[in-house]
């Protein structure tokens, strides 16, 4: 017979995602893998063309910043 | 004192670096080079006459309320890797913003405390006002209402120097100064209020705290526990008692120069390796 959870209740699929080692892998490489993520995104954002689009609204003069708009 | 001094001299240069665009000073207009292709890693209004780099808040927002998707990956991919290296010392080292507060609370008039519960306002601010209500109202809410640093570098200056900015000014302006007045009477009675209860780039450094290659380490058996760190610290951090990589921490150091040798040590890697008091 098949079961879904582990004795202690927690589903088998959480259990094996948040097992202690695999906790602990992300622990040991918690600046790694945050320093890689952050990489990837400022490279995807870069390769959108977030940066030009900034670039168009922060050469005028930001009415909402300054209490106009 | 010699951290003092130098963490003043970093704030000072940080200050003359984000707004070094001095024909904006004498002409009331804005730079539009080159250079605001880039985030300024501190707290710094790009509507600043000398402002050289884009504010990444006021660039999160502008995402959020008119992007075609709501979260910037430049900005936060920008702002996640300088906090995975330096975490909030940015905050304590690299911010005018945090250079204004400092000074303002050295003034003497009666000192008030914040309540450590009022701190995790700085992620409401984060998530409710510069991402949900931005991107459900399609209104930089952050920018246009609640900010003072937009106000006093960006705000003041153009009003005194620009005419057209002078000739459309209305009663919001009025809403933004007295926010500001508000800001500045906390900040010389508090140690500094913004960074604490409202900042959103304070909030998104400090979630990086734990995880970044700078990091603290407190040593508990080299404290005499004489609470000699708690007048120098700007933010009210108790190192001998909280989490040394705490995200209210903004990593100034000052602790570490009034403490005893060795209880308070900067070390690098993972939180596994060094979160924990020995």
């Amino acid at each position: 017979m098949l079961h879904n959870t582990i004795p202690s209740g927690m589903p088998v699929r959480s259990y094996l995602i948040f097992s202690g080692k695999t906790m602990r892998f992300i622990k040991r490489h918690a600046t790694k893998i945050f320093f890689a993520a952050a990489l990837l995104m400022l490279f995807g954002g870069l390769i959108a063309g977030e940066h030009n689009r900034f670039f168009t609204y922060a050469i005028v003069i930001c009415l909402d910043c300054i209490g106009i708009g | 004192m010699k951290v003092a001094f130098f963490q003043r001299l970093s704030q000072l240069c940080s200050l003359i670096l984000y707004n070094a665009y001095l024909a904006g000073f004498i002409g009331g207009t804005i730079y539009q080079g080159r250079l605001k292709l880039i985030p300024c890693p501190g707290f710094n209004c790009h509507s600043c006459p000398g402002a050289l780099f884009v504010c990444p808040i006021g660039a999160l927002q502008h995402f959020a309320a008119y992007g075609s998707y709501y979260i910037s990956l430049y900005i936060i991919g920008f702002l996640g890797l300088l906090g995975a290296v330096f975490g909030r010392f940015i905050c304590g080292w690299a911010c005018p913003f945090g250079l204004l507060q400092d000074l303002l609370n050295k003034l003497p008039v009666k000192k008030i405390s914040i309540p450590r519960r009022l701190e995790y306002l700085r992620y409401v601010v984060l998530v409710g006002i510069v991402f949900i209500v931005a991107a459900v109202t399609r209104q930089p809410w952050f920018c246009k209402l609640l900010c003072p640093a937009g106000t006093l570098e960006a705000g003041i200056p153009l009003m005194l120097l620009n005419e057209h900015v002078r000739a459309m000014i209305g009663p919001l302006f009025m809403v933004k100064m007295a926010i500001l007045l508000v800001f500045l009477v906390w900040m010389a009675m508090a140690k500094r209020p913004f960074c604490r209860v409202v900042c959103p780039l304070g909030a998104i450094y400090g979630l990086c705290n734990h995880v970044s290659i700078f990091k603290l380490k407190f040593n508990k058996r080299a404290c005499v526990y004489d609470a000699s760190c708690a007048p120098a610290c700007p933010v009210d951090h108790r190192m001998y008692r909280d989490d040394p990589n705490a995200s209210r921490c903004i990593r100034c150091l000052r602790c570490r120069s009034v403490c005893e040798p060795d209880a308070i040590s900067v070390t690098s890697g993972s939180p596994s390796d060094h979160s924990s008091a020995d």
